[in-house]
This record gives structure tokens, sequence and C-alpha cells, in this order.
């Protein structure tokens, strides 16, 4: 008992950080059909704001609300600067981020340094579930991440700009003929992306290593969920990321890493045979 | 209001339209005929800005607007209605509709209740997925959507395409019902002869790129000339 409740908590995390970390993957991929090889770099640009006030002595709560900030501020001048010039050439956008995302790895190294930043958690200590002992964290990142995808949710379905970037993912054309200006779309889509990334990167870095490369081992991960799932929606994330995230996260517990993380992808490509437009396609 | 002059079109290499001269007077519905391959598509769509011209000029309300930004053609007051309709099929009737008033200068939102006088219809299936609806209804949608950003120019690219010809009439009054409250003038791409003669006040013939010829509909109606321009 008490370990089946580990086993599911266990699980519900990596499903909430994967979740946290492939919604602005997929509101980019989706949007812009753009594979931004830099995501997991704004994933590190929030862990990094959230080390870096922390050692300026701020608290945790603060980086929480500039790391999204400054993750939009990033999204935004990556997309005016580099991305807005090649969305005709997918290739050259593959080949740019992933420039962009070794610029931002190694500037970040180079100002911060190689050893691993000093980040805490707000809360600390336990909570007693069902006669299991769980970090009190953990509980408040699943927490967080439920609060994300009902936001997220509420932004696409609600808002004028969510219904901009619903009729731009269906028929680019026709939205522009209508009257939506959709390089804004696209500009602010990408910044939303990247801001929720770092929101991602604030709540991820008390459970992990934070160096200048933390983001790569998202980076895969989140792609893996978008296309699993199915492009351009909050629901093809959340089953995306319980797919990968609950199989790795009960496989983790009877087997080696290496081998759960490759079944995981052998599952993924089983799916995608079969269902090619994802789990829940939008 | 809409004035073209020499404009050339192409896609890739390949030009389509070879220099049309062509004039919408304003409330005025002018049809415009010709073959499959004519060009009259690649017209409309160089005319609402999805496609860039490679030469000559479009000019609306006495302003240049050629080659702006489709939405920025569209805010100024032309409306377009696609070949294939163009709706959103995942997005409900009402997400629709909305998404017609994006275009409207005053940035109001809201749905213009005459729309619902036109298509009471869509009033019913408000929250119905566009996709689910019968052809005639999707045309319908378009069409109001169209309107629903308040235009001065509607362009309308073959409404009658997979539509029972029931409703292909219907379609037609309604046109001149909306010409004659609003005052807006309809260029309207149709390979129904019928309907075309039917409902405009003009028409003109595009062969190869070009007009050909132009005139009233009685002129248009005679036998020789239809078949000269038309025959399939």
């Amino acid at each position: 008992m008490e370990q089946g409740v580990t086993l599911i908590l266990n699980s519900l995390t990596l499903i909430s950080i994967l979740v946290l970390v492939s919604l602005g993957l997929a509101i980019i991929f989706g949007l812009m059909n753009v594979i931004n090889l830099a995501h997991g770099e704004f994933v590190t640009i929030g862990a990094y704001t959230l080390a870096l006030t922390q050692a300026m002595g701020g608290n945790y709560w603060v980086a929480l609300v500039m790391a999204p900030l400054i993750g939009a501020m990033f999204g935004l001048l990556i997309e005016k600067g580099m991305i807005r010039y090649l969305y005709e050439k997918p290739t050259s956008i593959i080949l740019a981020t992933w420039g962009l995302g070794m610029v931002l790895q190694q500037g970040l190294q180079l100002v911060f340094g190689a050893a691993p930043q000093r980040v805490s958690s707000p809360i600390s200590g336990a909570v007693d579930i069902l006669g299991a002992s769980y970090p009190a964290y953990r509980l408040m990142l699943i927490g967080f991440s439920i609060l994300i995808i009902l936001a997220c949710y509420a932004l696409l379905r609600f808002t004028r700009f969510g219904l901009d970037i619903r009729a731009v993912i269906q028929d680019r054309s026709m939205a522009s003929a209508l009257g939506i200006d959709t390089e804004r779309v696209n500009a602010r889509a990408f910044a939303l992306g990247a801001a929720l990334a770092a929101i991602a990167g604030v709540l991820i870095a008390p459970l992990t290593v934070v160096i200048a490369q933390m983001g790569i081992n998202y980076l895969a991960r989140s792609f893996f969920v978008v296309i699993v799932g199915g492009i351009g929606g909050v629901g093809g994330v959340v089953a995306g990321s319980t797919l990968v995230g609950g199989l790795e996260g009960f496989m983790n517990y009877h087997l080696p890493v290496t081998v759960s993380q490759a079944l995981v992808l052998v599952a993924a490509i089983v799916i995608v045979r079969f269902r090619p437009r994802g789990l829940v396609p939008a | 209001m809409l004035n073209t002059t020499s404009l050339k079109a192409a896609y890739g290499a390949v030009p389509v339209l070879l220099g049309v001269d062509l004039a919408l007077g304003e409330g005025e519905i002018l049809a415009l005929l010709g073959r499959n391959g004519a060009g009259k598509t690649t017209l409309m769509r160089t005319l609402i800005g999805l496609l860039k011209a490679t030469g000559g000029s479009v000019t609306f309300a006495g302003a240049d607007i050629t080659n702006f930004p489709p939405h920025d053609i569209a805010r100024r007051g032309i409306a377009y209605v696609p070949q294939g309709r163009g709706i959103f099929p995942k997005l409900t009737v009402a997400e629709n509709l909305e998404l017609g008033t994006r275009s409207r200068p005053d940035g109001r939102s809201d749905v213009p209740a005459e729309i619902f006088d036109y298509f009471p219809r869509l009033r019913e299936r408000l929250s119905q997925s566009a996709g689910t609806m019968s052809g005639g209804e999707q045309q319908m949608l378009a069409i109001g959507r169209a309107l629903a950003g308040d235009p001065k120019i509607l362009l309308l690219d073959e409404p009658s395409e997979g539509i029972q010809p029931s409703i292909v009439h219907q379609i037609g009054e309604f046109l001149k019902r909306i010409v004659a409250d609003t005052g807006i003038s309809v260029l309207l791409v149709e390979q129904n002869i019928d309907l075309a003669l039917a409902t405009a006040d003009r028409c003109i013939v595009m062969e190869k790129g070009r007009i050909v010829r132009e005139g009233s509909v009685e002129e248009m109606s005679d036998e020789t000339v239809m078949r000269e321009f038309l025959a399939v």
C-alpha cells in the first residue's frame, strides 16, 4: 500500500514535470511548426533565474514571478531576431535553434561557472498520504502543474488570443484573410511558450541539478510527449505526459533507467505507427 | 471602389495572371466568369493579399494596397470567402463568426445581429462544431462570417460548389438582399452560370489570365457569347 502510493506519486511528479516542460513546446511546435531545439534552454533560464534570485537574497516566489517574464522576453527577442526570418525554412530553424541552444548553454557556463547552482525549495518536510510519507515540495509541484494546465486550457479556450491561436493552427491563410495579424500571433505564442518553459525551470530546479546543460534532459522527452500526445492542444500534452511519464515512472521501479527509457521510446514508436496524429489530435 | 491595373501574379515560376484590369463599383455585384484554369481563384487570392502580385497594382477606395499583408487588406474592408468556404471545422459556429469580427475597424468582437436575420439557421447552431454542418450551412456561415467584419467589398469564390441546387438559389437571393441592405460590392466567381446571371449586375470573362470580355447580364446571356467563352 505504502509503496503503491509512493509509486503513483512519483509517477505523478514525473508526469507533472513533463507537462510543464511540454506545454510551451506544444504551443510553439503546434502553432508554428517550429522545431525549437533551444526549448530546453528556456527551462534552464528559468532554473537560473531561481538560482540568481536566491543568491541575491530574494525568495523562491519572487523567482516564480520573474522567470516567466524573463522567459517571455527571451522568447520575443529570439522570435523577432531570428525565428521569423526562417518560417519558410524548417531545416534552417532546426540548425539555428540548435546553435542558439549551445550559445545559451556556454553563455550561462561562462557567466555562472560549471559548478551546479545552489537552489532551495520554498517548503520542506513531508506530508502523510495514505500511510506514505511524501515530500511536500513534490506535492506542490503536482498542484502547480494542474493549475498551469487549467490556466493554459482557459487561455486557449476562452480568450481572444486563444481563439486566434486555434484559428491560426487550423488554417493560417484563412486566419490572416479574416484580419488576424498572424506574425503577431506567432511572436506572442513563442513568448508564451518560452514563459511556460521558464516557469517549469523554477519548479523543477529544486528537484534536479541546476547546470547549464540541464535543458537537454527535457528536450527529447518533451518532443516525445508532444508527438505521442498530439500536436497543438493542452489535452494532447496531458495525454502524452501521462503515457510517457506514467510508463517511465512504473518501469523505473522494476528496471534500470536506461532500459525503461528505451521501452518508452519503443512504446512511442508503436503508438505513432497506429495513431500518427497522436493520442488526442487537436 | 476596387480597381486593378495590369495586375500580374504567378504560382512559383508559372505566370497565371498576365495583366488584369478590373473595376468594381460601389454597390455592384460583378460576376467573374471563365473556364477552369483561367485564373479566377488566383485573382481572388491576389486581391486579398494571400498571393503576392508580381506586377501591376490594386487600389481600394483610392489607396494603393498592392502586396499589403492579408490582415491589413481585410481590416480595410475587403472580406474573402474562398473556394471550399474556408471555415474552421473544429471551431464552433460562434467562434467562426467571432473570428469574422477581427477585421472590424472598431475592434469590437460581438457578432452583429443582422447576420442572424440573414441566416437564422446559424443562431440555432452556435455551439455546434462548424465541420459537422451541411455544405449549404457552411456556406452561409462563411458568408455570415465575412459580413461580421462589416466589409465594403465581398470576394466570393464559387459559393455554389458542392451545394444542393435549392440552396444555391437561396444564396443568390441572400446576396441580392445583402447588397440592397448594406450597399457593399461583391465580386462573384461562379461556375454556375445561372446563379451568376441571376445575381450579377455586370459580368466579366477571364481567359488565360486576362479579362477578355465585359458586358451586361443580357449580353452574356446570349447563346453564342456563352458558347465562345464558357462552353465546357
